[in-house]
């Protein structure tokens, strides 16, 4: 991690943040304790100071998932957020200094440095440890919110700084400072020097270009991602998050056009249906004495229906098949929630839902069958499933539950049965 | 029924009794069987560690394997059967109507793997604990962390003997 070492400042006495990796993204950013599989429990925390649209990290970096180890075990609470922003900060410059850096404070969405309890002991904690261990070879530096009551200039020979921005704090401690993020408060120039002022119009229009190729590039970046990784319903509320302003609007829009490009021109090559049928109840219990039924749209036939198989069939090599088969005995959309729901098995031709009943199908009862193709499996929470199975296909509900997908890149179909 | 239940208690009890009775009158070379109450309580207490001596046992034991199965499949969240192939990437996938299990290798230590479950229904009481059984009759027990908007990730050394039986297809997983 160049040559900067981050301590986090803790009760117990500073904690060295060992490393820090790239993950892979579709997994949640953790700490690790010192290179073991034991994740800590403040890693859900850390997961949203490093994931966009919330975490700070990512938009810094451009990447959102990470593992930090850490040379002991640190408690809930946010104190340790500054060490970890300058830890990564330094992970992206190459070389840099012989720093070493003990921090405690909140870094905020605007990178401001909040304020975080117990500093005194912290700095007790931190006095006893050097008394122990001796003062670091090289320049160090030990950080605190400004705000915080009265401290010492300095810990056991270690100049003490107050800082309000973590710019200041990156400033501080030698660490080359990443891009501000889009709406981030500007802070203060760590080092102002000697520079030529361009021309006012080149520097405007430099400073335009950067400014948009920074709100387009940030955003595209994050909202492939989540695209990759399969969150979609985190895609579909980010970019409707983006769409609160003119500029995110048009990059929202920019983005829709790019997934209604990757979205696939049909859906699967066919659905078929199959249904398993004895003559009583008592012989559904005999699989091998069921009859195997081409399914049709309505079966009006006397037979007890022991089990239903539907199958999607084909569509493009390159996209994925998901889907949802429900079953609603008392007719389609006729309670809150149906009896059953599946989510098939992927096979060699396509996709296969086998729903054997429980509560084997009375005339009313139905089955909706909705297959979703697309250029990704989807992950995470699916609410749009809530109006496809269960409104009529023809209606608004499902009309808008279809063109929400649409809209994110992908292709619903549907097929219904029922029992006259 | 709250864990300190007395009828629970007795009724354990006496299935003890009623298993010490049977290896009593058993041939005195033949290991001892693994407790009914002990089984419970490796399936109801996260906390409950069986010994590895134990654990071992259940590989060859048929009884106490089969009232241990029978104790996880009547509580079980969801029961993701055998698989038809291996993954050939190192991400290994399963999927049921409840929840949905991958594998992903972790970038930054080889020798570690990520175990991450999703679960279909966010409002859904989640599981506890994760259950393997090996093709060879060898079960695992991992205890999961708390869940975050129905999802949770556990970190699992690649060698281990969860991380294996995970990543093969013949065995099978139970959330409880």
């Amino acid at each position: 991690m160049s040559g900067t070492a981050v301590y986090i400042l803790t009760t117990e006495g500073p904690v060295a943040i060992q490393r820090i990796s790239e993950e892979d993204p579709s997994i949640n950013s953790v700490i690790c304790l010192d290179g073991l599989a034991q994740i800590l429990p403040v890693s859900a925390a850390y997961d949203a100071f490093v994931r966009r649209p919330v975490g700070v990290i990512e938009r810094m970096t451009g990447h959102g998932a990470y593992r930090m180890d850490v040379a002991s075990r640190i408690d809930e609470g946010r104190s340790w957020q500054l060490a970890a922003y300058i830890a990564h900060a330094a992970r992206l410059q190459a070389g840099g200094g012989d720093v070493t850096v003990y921090a405690t404070g909140e870094v905020d969405r605007e990178l401001g440095v909040r304020p975080v309890e117990r500093v005194e002991q912290k700095l007790e904690a931190l006095t006893r440890h050097l008394a122990e261990e001796g003062a670091p070879s090289g320049n160090a530096v030990v950080l605190v919110p400004d705000g915080t009551d009265p401290l010492p200039d300095q810990i056991g020979g270690i100049r003490l700084v107050r800082v309000s921005q973590a710019a200041d704090a990156l400033s501080v401690s030698g660490v080359a400072a990443p891009p501000l993020p889009a709406g981030a408060a500007p802070g203060k120039s760590p080092s102002p020097g000697k520079r030529r002022t361009p021309p006012l119009m080149v520097l405007l229009g430099a400073a335009l270009i950067a400014a948009a190729l920074f709100w387009i590039g940030g955003d595209f970046a994050r909202w492939s991602g989540l695209t990759e990784r399969g969150r979609i319903l985190e895609l579909e509320q980010d970019m409707a998050q983006s769409d609160e302003t003119a500029f995110g609007g048009w990059r929202a829009a920019m983005f829709r056009k790019w997934l209604s490009l990757k979205r696939p021109e049909n859906g699967p090559t066919s659905l078929q249906g199959a249904l398993f049928t004895a003559p009583d109840a008592a012989a559904c219990a005999d699989v091998a004495s069921r009859e195997r039924v081409p399914m049709t749209p309505v079966y009006e036939g006397s037979s007890e229906v022991c089990m239903a198989e539907m199958r999607a069939i084909g569509g493009p090599a390159k996209d994925v098949m998901i889907g949802r088969l429900a079953y609603w005995p008392a007719g389609l959309g006729s309670t809150e929630r149906p009896a059953r729901v599946m989510r098939g098995s992927k096979d060699a031709s396509g996709r296969t839902w086998t729903l054997e009943f429980d509560q084997r199908p009375a005339p009313g009862a139905a089955l909706r069958l909705v297959v979703i193709t697309g250029p990704v499996d989807i992950n995470g929470s699916q609410p749009w499933y809530q109006d496809l199975l269960s409104a009529p296909v023809d209606g608004a509900a499902f009309d808008a539950a279809r063109a929400r997908l649409e809209r994110l890149g992908f292709r619903v179909t549907a097929l219904d049965w029922r029992r006259e | 029924m709250p864990a300190d239940d007395p009828v629970r208690k007795l009724a354990l009890a006496a299935l003890d009794a009623d298993a010490q009775a049977r290896d009593l009158m058993t041939p005195s070379d033949a290991a001892a069987r693994i407790s009914f109450s002990d089984l419970y309580r490796y399936v109801m207490d996260p906390d409950f560690e069986l010994p590895p001596a134990a654990l071992a046992r259940l590989a060859t034991d048929p009884a106490a394997a089969a009232d241990l199965e029978r104790l996880i499949a009547a509580r079980s969240f969801a029961h993701m059967p055998r698989q038809a192939a291996a993954a050939t990437t190192g991400h290994v996938r399963r999927e049921t109507d409840a929840a949905v299990l991958t594998l992903t290798p972790s970038r930054a230590t080889p020798s570690q793997i990520y175990l991450v479950i999703e679960l279909s229904d966010p409002d859904a009481a989640p599981p506890q604990q994760l259950f393997t059984r090996a093709a060879g009759g060898a079960w695992t027990r991992i205890q999961l962390p708390k869940f975050v908007n129905a999802r949770t990730q556990v970190l699992l050394e690649a060698g281990g003997d969860a991380a294996v039986a995970l990543a093969d297809p013949e065995t099978e997983v139970y959330l409880l």
